[in-house]
């Protein structure tokens, strides 16, 4: 991995630590800086609430150049969540398919997923049976 | 019936090496070159074999000579290509007789350089000794100026001295020459002339050490009494580049503006105004000098100056932290880049600041240029013509250029 994606993770994993945002934890598997894993709550007034969603991150040597590459390890029934743990999440992908930048970090990415999982899209449903 | 060639049960052809246990695969001995002898063991994969030459040991001294020359990595490549203890010898043999050639004669200096040196040491007074090598050919000398700032030459002295001249390392903004009468001069002279050295640069560390006290200096990181040169901060993301000259410190200064165009402009007038009326700087605009402001006062300090001209003061540690006036970089997250090739030059700045500011008033976002320049590039809308890629920040998607 790039000393410029060490440096920023490290960084990123510190504020996870010290200031995690609403209803996120995560934190390093391992000694490895590359595998990450982090639970996200369920938001409150959904059918989700009080649930715990564990993610599995894997950070690329080319971050923040590149997007991680998150997943559902909990199943989850969501419209844009599939069966095994893939998100169809726009900030998930490279440009010109998605809108990563690296102005996102994995705290503002998994602050994202929550939101997606409160507000399910249903244009861009990865499970057409939920959508409906 | 002793056989001598080479066979598994002989000792190592051409050197003094003897197997040392029953299926001689291990040899122990002595390796001669340039008159001098090492003790060394090696250890063969298989009887009259190859040498393994992970598990060659040998001597403190020999093991001294190659890592200090950085040769063990490389010697042990060629070693291990050699097919047989005889061949592994004969290259040992050649890749140390090669070292100590290059290598300097270290014999010790004869006593009367240490009772000479110990005298002159007494004469200039022990308190100014900070260290000293091993071999007492190497050292530190440390002397205050009229302000009680301290300084340290590093002397290192010659075989033949004191009939050469010691070599002095000082950290001045000039080099330091030294006057040297054999036979005749001592430390005495070495410090007597530093201090003398000292002297013309005494107002040039009052200015800078007001610099250093009062501002946030981003630049140079490691300060170092050589450097006249500053960078300060002015404001979030913008920054001021002062390169003073060492003899006349309170004179305007070479002044550079780094940061977003848009938030220097006002600063950049303001010290242009400052620095047109002064008259030493351009003679022949006199009559435009005695009417305009004369702002700039050699007999303040450049900061005071700077202050006076920019109409406010310059961020001081005491007011703001450091955090607020430069931002780190918005793709690595770093201030100092992490720098791949290693460019710890002079004035010990290792690696760019971000120094890239997004244009956008209400973004301001600062970037290490190779960072941008990275991101940029990976951009499928972004464009590139003259060494120039164009694209757009990162965070609030304004254009934004950056160059190779």
């Amino acid at each position: 991995m790039s000393a410029t994606a060490a440096a920023r993770l490290r960084k990123e994993l510190s504020l996870l630590a010290t200031d995690p945002p609403p209803g996120i934890c995560a934190w390093p598997v391992g000694d490895s800086l590359t595998h990450l894993q982090a639970q996200v709550e369920g938001p409150d007034d959904t059918p989700y609430a009080r649930g715990i969603f564990l993610l599995d991150i894997l950070v690329p040597d080319s971050y923040p150049f590149e997007p991680p590459k998150v997943r559902f390890v909990t199943p989850i029934y969501h419209p844009n969540i599939d069966s095994g743990g893939r998100i169809c999440l726009d900030t998930l992908k490279m440009r010109p398919a998605g809108s990563w930048t690296p102005s996102i970090n994995i705290p503002t990415l998994l602050t994202t997923i929550r939101t997606l999982i409160a507000h399910p899209n249903g244009d861009d449903g990865l499970m057409p049976e939920i959508v409906s | 019936m002793f056989r001598d060639d080479g066979g598994p049960t002989a000792a190592v052809r051409g050197s003094a090496l003897l197997p040392c246990n029953a299926t001689c695969t291990e040899y122990c001995g002595f390796i001669e070159a340039l008159g001098r002898q090492f003790r060394i063991k090696i250890r063969l994969k298989s009887p009259g074999g190859q040498v393994d030459a992970e598990a060659f040991a040998c001597d403190a001294e020999l093991s001294q000579i190659l890592t200090s020359a950085g040769a063990l990595p490389a010697l042990r490549l060629r070693l291990a290509q050699t097919p047989d203890p005889a061949s592994f010898v004969a290259e040992l043999q050649d890749v140390l007789q090669r070292l100590l050639r290059a290598a300097p004669q270290s014999a010790p200096a004869p006593a009367a350089y240490y009772s000479r040196l110990v005298a002159e040491i007494d004469k200039v007074g022990w308190e100014h000794l900070v260290t000293i090598s091993e071999r007492l050919s190497h050292l530190q000398l440390r002397v205050s100026d009229a302000a009680g700032r301290h300084h340290v030459i590093g002397v290192t002295m010659p075989p033949d001295y004191p009939r050469t001249a010691p070599t002095c390392v000082a950290d001045l903004p000039a080099p330091f020459a030294l006057q040297w009468r054999a036979g005749q001069s001592s430390l005495a002279d070495v410090l007597g002339q530093f201090r003398a050295a000292l002297a013309p640069f005494l107002p040039l560390w009052e200015v800078l050490d007001d610099l250093d006290a009062h501002t946030h200096v981003l630049e140079p990181e490691h300060r170092s009494r050589a450097i006249a040169q500053r960078r300060v901060a002015l404001a979030p993301h913008c920054s001021l580049s002062l390169a003073l000259n060492p003899l006349a410190p309170r004179a305007a200064p070479e002044v550079r503006f780094l940061g977003a165009q848009a938030s220097l402009a006002p600063f950049k007038a303001a010290v242009r105004c400052a620095l047109w009326a002064q008259a030493s700087l351009a003679p022949f605009k006199a009559a435009f000098a005695a009417n305009a402001p004369r702002t700039w006062d050699p007999s303040r300090l450049l900061r005071a100056n700077l202050e006076a001209a920019l109409g406010a003061p310059l961020p001081s540690p005491a007011t703001t932290l450091r955090e607020d006036i430069s931002g780190d970089c918005g793709i690595c997250y770093q201030y100092r880049l992490a720098d791949a090739s290693g460019g710890g030059g002079s004035g010990g700045s290792s690696g760019a600041v971000p120094d890239r500011v997004c244009d956008n008033a209400r973004c301001r976002r600062p970037y290490h240029p190779a960072c941008l320049l990275a991101w940029l590039q990976g951009l499928p809308e972004s464009r590139t013509s003259f060494g120039t890629t164009f694209g757009t920040c990162p965070y609030c998607s304004e254009d934004i250029s950056a160059t190779s």
